[in-house]
């Protein structure tokens, strides 16, 4: 071999040798590298919205004013942790909200702490042995907080990932911090949980109970809004008056609903994901977003003009790329909130 | 001829990647060029050993002279395979430092296997061994590539921004430019020693490389469905390998039958290979 091409081959063998050094000493392990905002708020009635943002894999609570000032971190989670979701209480006094291991295949568990926005104190109420994914306050009923629970995370193939399973409606009633299981269903998913106000029922989407029997099935089976009374008793479909094939949706006191579905493909291949809005009396739905990425996690106002929603600029990508937008829910063009520009 | 002058110009013609039989013709040739040049050498009265010196020293520097012929009898390929080494090093070590500083994760296996392959084509471009057979290494070697390639495609495509875009792009060219070396080495550059079956051999070795790019896309899709839509615990997967294997036997038999000179029943495989991919298309897109 030739003394030149002996010195590259050297030269690509060190290059590699000091890269893979460099990785070692660079990479963060899994739990560290989630940074930024996550897809994880709510907005109180008075309009202060309260976020989850990463710092090196730790999560923290932060709360942005009307005035666009930000305060935080409130409270937060060590690397290991995640906050799966949070709710301001109906008075805006307090924020509740779910934490979740990262790392979900050595056992589950959830802790529901609260927030109390005057003292800034931050205390557990309530700890369970699954896991617990979104939770949500009734309106009518500031003592009860519901929540949609995950009895197992598996992977149903061996090249799948891992996801969690077996779900169901679940109430926390703060007083004694009792549980109950609103539904038997042991649902393959659960998204969505939300209880409008005035009514007797805590609305969930899940695959359509005849459609996905199997793994394999859940590529045609569509997700359907589904209806559970607070009392407890069977779970039904919602109904006529409610869209179809719903990802992410949010009932409207005047009985409207907001949801997520597949607006179209995009030239690469990738659903677009955009909110729309459903009349229940009839007529054609009209198409709140144009991201032509993904929006979700809609959110209203106290005051029903304003929707808040989520959008993932890395749709489709390995992390996602997370910023917060409102607008006029009549109509008008989409503010970034944040990231702050 | 003199053996000095046939040991020379073997060294010069295992450079270059004809058949056996080629390789013994130019071996002759530039012996025979030594040759004429020794006796006239020795006409003009130098010594024996000092003609053979001196003729073989005008001839060149051998390497050199097995590197221009190999040019002349396939151009373009050495810059090919060049531009595809220097690529694929450079989308490794940029794939790797993308990953690395926007997500944290240090790709190190990929980039060793990265840096390993463009390392070994960077050597096969320029001072290619002599004595490996060639065109089995360098297929091989591309088709490794693809794999290399085709993971840091996928791992690169995950990032937000440009930079991802970017990647996916050089990515896809330089498989793309595997797989135009392939069909070169496999049927473009292709010599055989049964000269009246060569156009034959080189129809048939371009329609495989065809069908192999598809029966193994499709086994490693089924591969992965039955991973996916399966507990891991039954052996459904091992079915996933069927179109793969089927479009390997068929290969040999075509291998086998033009050997025996069977030309129109090799032709009529390839047409049982192209009408089952057909087929199965149709079945799959569900076209009536």
């Amino acid at each position: 071999m030739k003394r030149p091409l002996l010195i590259v081959l050297l030269l690509i063998g060190l290059a590699t040798a000091a890269s893979a050094a460099a990785g070692f000493v660079l990479q963060k392990p899994e739990d560290e590298r989630e940074e930024g905002l996550s897809e994880v708020y709510d907005v109180s009635a008075d309009g202060t919205v309260a976020y989850v943002s990463y710092t090196e894999g730790s999560a923290g609570i932060y709360l942005l004013n009307r005035e666009g000032q930000t305060r935080g971190p409130l409270a937060g989670t060590e690397s290991d942790s995640r906050i799966a979701d949070l709710s301001f209480s109906p008075d805006g006094s307090a924020l509740f909200f779910a934490v979740n291991p990262k790392d979900r295949t050595t056992g589950l568990k959830s802790t529901v702490r609260k927030i109390d926005l005057k003292s800034g104190s931050d205390t557990g109420v309530y700890q369970d042995g699954g896991l617990i994914t979104e939770l949500a306050f009734s309106l009518d009923d500031p003592g009860r907080i519901y929540f949609l629970r995950a009895g197992v995370f598996e992977n149903y193939s061996p090249v799948a990932a891992a996801h969690p399973h077996d779900f169901d409606v679940h109430e926390l009633e703060l007083s004694d911090r009792s549980t109950r299981a609103l539904t038997e269903l042991k649902a393959y998913d659960m998204r969505s949980i939300n209880i409008p106000e005035g009514s007797d029922s805590v609305f969930f989407t899940m695959f359509g109970e005849d459609e996905a029997e199997f793994a394999e099935e859940t590529f045609e089976a569509t997700q359907q809004i589904y209806r559970a009374p607070k009392t407890a008793g069977e779970a039904e479909k919602a109904g006529t008056g409610f869209p179809q094939d719903v990802y992410d949706f949010l009932v409207l006191p005047d009985g409207r609903v907001i949801y997520q579905t597949v607006a179209k493909t995009s030239n690469s291949g990738l659903f677009e994901y955009e909110l729309f809005i459903h009349e229940p009396t009839g007529g054609k739905d009209k198409q709140l977003t144009r991201t032509r990425t993904y929006a979700g996690k809609p959110v209203i106002s106290a005051d029903g003009q304003t929707l808040w929603f989520i959008e993932d600029r890395n749709f489709g990508g390995g992390r996602p790329d997370y910023f917060l937008y409102r607008m006029p829910l009549e109509g008008g063009a989409a503010e970034q909130v944040l990231p702050a520009l | 001829m003199r053996p000095v002058f046939i040991r020379f110009a073997r060294t010069i013609a295992r450079r270059t990647d004809g058949t056996r039989e080629e390789r013994q013709d130019l071996t002759e040739e530039l012996a025979g060029h030594l040759e004429e040049t020794f006796r006239q050498l020795q006409e003009e009265g130098h010594p024996e050993v000092v003609a053979e010196s001196i003729a073989m020293k005008r001839f060149g520097d051998g390497r050199q002279i097995g590197r221009q012929i190999q040019e002349a009898l396939y151009p373009y390929r050495r810059g090919m395979i060049l531009t595809l080494a220097a690529g694929s090093l450079l989308f490794g070590f940029a794939g790797f430092y993308a990953v690395l500083l926007t997500s944290w994760h240090a790709l190190t296996a990929w980039l060793v296997l990265s840096s390993f392959v463009g390392s070994v084509l960077l050597a096969f471009a320029l001072d290619p061994p002599a004595a490996l057979n060639r065109r089995l290494a360098l297929n091989s070697l591309f088709i490794f590539q693809i794999g290399v390639l085709l993971a840091g495609t996928l791992l690169t495509a995950d990032m937000a921004g440009s930079a991802g875009g970017a990647l996916g792009v050089a990515g896809w060219l330089l498989i793309l430019l595997s797989l135009a070396l392939i069909y070169r080495t496999t049927a473009y550059d292709y010599r055989t020693s049964r000269s009246k079956n060569e156009k034959h051999e080189i129809a048939i070795n371009a329609a495989n490389v065809t069908t192999g790019i598809f029966s193994l896309a499709v086994s490693l899709f089924f591969f992965w469905a039955a991973l996916a839509f399966s507990d891991g615990t039954d052996r459904v997967w091992m079915f996933a390998f069927i179109p793969a294997a089927f479009w390997g036997f068929t290969y040999l038999a075509q291998a086998m039958l033009l050997n025996r000179g069977r030309i129109k029943i090799a032709y009529g495989i390839t047409g049982i290979q192209v009408a089952v991919i057909i087929t199965g298309l149709l079945l799959f897109f569900r076209i009536p």
